[in-house]
């Protein structure tokens, strides 16, 4: 085997097909040469997500605007749920510019390999960059929703704390890898049993649910909070407000749970996704 | 078995299988009371059918279960062009998805050396929101180019594809001619060492199928191996070097694409002739049909042997009705025994009405003078009722054609000069 250089090594590759898995090294030098695939497929989803729209990007605004505003009225205003220090509107906005970006990224992730079963079908690359593109979709729309964020939150008087929003990039990280590791089991299971596509939207409701979006985390009795925080977004969003708003300390612990719970999610998933995935063309 | 190819050989298929599950009947419910039990265990039901889809027993006689492919090997070097030949659901298309990775066969290993491609459709991940230059990027990636490379050859695939006017306008506002040039040019120019195709050269004008012809040849030239499934037997006969041959899964011939097209060929031949009323494999919506077709020499009997120049009719019978059915319209197609349509004859080109015509009844085309070449050929009988098709029934009769009485001179082109023979005179103009 020549080394691998230039154009001509790939004359030296030898693909075998046969039925079984592939060794872990193979896979990833494969997923590795398809990179600039998974570039342009994310490309597509950014194109197509807001084509024919008339607000185009604006939605990215739009939707997490709309959200704070509702949860403002209803939680903050009619219900009167405490957001701490800070006016509700910013705490708010705080939680959902991260809430959305997952929701929408889990949403469309899960249905992925059932809308794009036509490629599937017709030809071959590695499986797993399918689920993926969504995923790396959604980070434009989180940049603008984040460019949002911050207006809002200097507009209601308060100023993002000093070190503390350098955390920002570590939590996208956190987030990311959260939408990841849900993200590549319901896409799994989403291709073989449609119900998927029905459990999706109330999984993600109750998801909404048990993490601070709405309200604060102290609310959460402390004896439950260690189970709480095996929701991985706990961490992201109680970080979130932590260095957007400089509310509450740092969640160094529920950061460090959503990281091992990320990281086991996505690995499992991943692993998962490798024994059913040759199969997709299959039953597509 | 050993992992390297010898440099002699691109492709090695050794012992392959591919088994499906077909779904299996439904159950049926006698009553009301037994329907709602078997929903509430539907669940139940659902979840190990799907299941089931993927998992086999040990046995392979199982029912439900269909081998797309079976025990099927060969092995190709470097500039074999390889035509895959076969019925509809003889596993041609199963094949090259195995070659192309997109499902895993059963049993059995496949080796290939180099770059694959495959373009089973073309356009496939195309987007019509993309532009054109963006969906060639999409769709080169996807067959397993890097950037650079697809920026590399940008200019020669827009160029190839005569769209370059158009690189940035959405492909959804492209003619679909634009479109399949534009797919057909990024696989062209993927530079594979193997590239498996289907179907796919069956794409644009005639102008752009030749072009996309000779890139094709032009591959096989450079050294690479392609493999390639058509119907279009004369293609396969003109652009492979080697065939194979499946008939239900199985390899039944491989070899010199000349051997393995007469093998192939010569097993269409077996087949009903004549007497159609047992076929259940027709369009049309019933009102008459064929029950029965066949050639014969003008006051002759059924024949299945003629001779090229002399007089021919075509004979069609019919039945469906007691009564009058209003207006007929009959057309046979003849065609070689490959599916390569050689002309059709009907009333409606002939100019002959055929109004209030009996429920059944017989029909016969007289042809002057037969101007087909030595070969077997078969016919393709089309009714139509008031302007609707009412029958269509394909292969209803073969014939074989002795060509010698054709020319004054009682000499003939040979079989491979083409399936008509015209008549001609020549003279020097000096």
């Amino acid at each position: 085997m020549v080394a691998h250089s230039s154009d001509a090594a790939h004359k030296d590759v030898t693909t075998i097909v046969a039925r079984g898995t592939r060794s872990l090294r193979s896979y990833v030098d494969e997923v590795w040469r398809y990179r600039d695939l998974l570039f342009f497929l994310v490309l597509r989803d950014i194109r197509v997500r807001y084509s024919q729209t008339v607000l185009g990007f604006g939605w990215s605004i739009l939707q997490p605007l709309l959200q704070m505003i509702v949860f403002s009225i209803f939680f903050g205003a009619l219900a009167g749920i405490s957001s701490g220090d800070v006016p509700y509107p910013a705490f708010s906005l705080a939680a959902v510019v991260p809430w959305t970006y997952f929701l929408n990224a889990v949403s469309m992730s899960s249905l992925s390999l059932i809308s794009n079963a036509q490629l599937v079908s017709k030809v071959y690359f590695p499986r797993i960059l399918i689920p993926l593109a969504p995923i790396g979709a959604g980070l434009v729309d989180l940049a603008i929703a984040l460019g949002l964020l911050v207006v809002v939150v200097l507009a209601f008087g308060v100023v993002p704390p000093f070190p503390g929003i350098l955390l920002l990039p570590v939590l996208i990280v956190l987030l990311v890898l959260a939408a990841v590791g849900i993200s590549v089991w319901l896409a799994a299971l989403g291709a073989q049993y449609r119900d998927v596509r029905f459990v999706t939207p109330f999984f993600l409701q109750t998801l909404l649910f048990v993490t601070p979006v709405i309200y604060v985390v102290s609310e959460v009795p402390e004896g439950l909070r260690p189970f709480y925080s095996v929701n991985p977004l706990v961490g992201v969003v109680s970080g979130f407000r932590a260095a957007v708003l400089g509310q509450g300390p740092v969640p160094w612990d529920a950061m460090a749970t959503s990281l091992v719970v990320s990281l086991t999610l996505a690995i499992l998933g991943l692993a998962y996704f490798r024994r059913v995935e040759r199969a997709f063309a299959d039953i597509a | 078995m050993s992992g390297v190819l010898p440099a002699s050989t691109s492709v090695r298929v050794h012992g392959l299988s591919k088994r499906y599950r077909i779904g299996a009947q439904l159950d049926r419910d006698e009553s009301l009371v037994a329907s709602v039990g078997r929903q509430l265990v539907a669940p139940v039901r659902n979840y190990r059918r799907l299941r089931d889809l993927r998992r086999f027993g040990d046995d392979g006689a199982e029912p439900n279960v269909i081998w797309a492919l079976r025990d099927v090997s060969f092995e190709l070097a470097p500039g074999d062009v390889l035509g895959v030949v076969g019925r509809n659901g003889a596993g041609k298309s199963t094949l090259l998805k195995v070659l192309a990775r997109i499902t895993e066969p059963t049993t059995g290993r496949v080796d290939l050396r180099g770059r694959v491609a495959s373009l089973l459709e073309v356009g496939t991940g195309f987007h019509p929101d993309l532009t054109g230059r963006e969906n060639v990027f999409l769709n080169g990636t996807m067959l397993g180019m890097s950037r650079g490379e697809v920026a590399s050859r940008l200019e020669e695939i827009l160029e190839f594809a005569e769209i370059r006017k158009f690189a940035d306008t959405p492909v959804k506002r492209y003619s679909s001619g634009m479109y399949v040039r534009l797919a057909f040019s990024v696989a062209a120019h993927l530079d594979p060492d193997v590239l498996i195709a289907d179907e796919v050269l069956a794409v644009g004008d005639a102008e752009f199928q030749r072009k996309s012809l000779g890139e094709m040849r032009s591959v096989a030239e450079g050294g690479r191996t392609v493999i390639f499934v058509s119907h279009n037997h004369g293609l396969v006969s003109s652009l492979c070097t080697r065939a194979i041959w499946l008939e239900q899964g199985r390899l039944m011939a491989e070899g010199a694409v000349e051997d393995v097209m007469a093998a192939y060929a010569a097993s269409l031949q077996t087949g009903g002739a004549g007497d159609v009323r047992h076929r259940t494999d027709r369009l049309g919506n019933g009102r008459v049909q064929v029950s029965e077709a066949f050639v014969r020499e003008p006051g002759a009997a059924a024949t299945s042997a003629v001779v090229a120049g002399r007089p021919l009719e075509l004979v069609v019978r019919y039945d469906g009705s007691d009564s009058p059915v209003g207006r007929l319209a009959v057309a046979v197609t003849i065609e070689t025994l490959l599916r390569e349509r050689i002309a059709t004859v009907s009333n409606v080109l002939s100019g002959d009405t055929l109004e209030s015509v009996p429920g059944n009844g017989e029909l016969v085309c007289r042809l002057d003078g037969l101007p087909l070449n030595e070969g077997d050929y078969m016919c393709t009988v089309k009714l139509e009722v008031d302007g609707l098709t009412a029958d269509h029934i394909a292969d209803t009769t073969r014939f074989h054609v002795n060509p010698s009485g054709f020319y004054p001179t009682n000499a003939y082109p040979g079989a491979r000069s083409g399936p008509l023979l015209l008549e001609h005179s020549w003279r020097l103009e000096a």
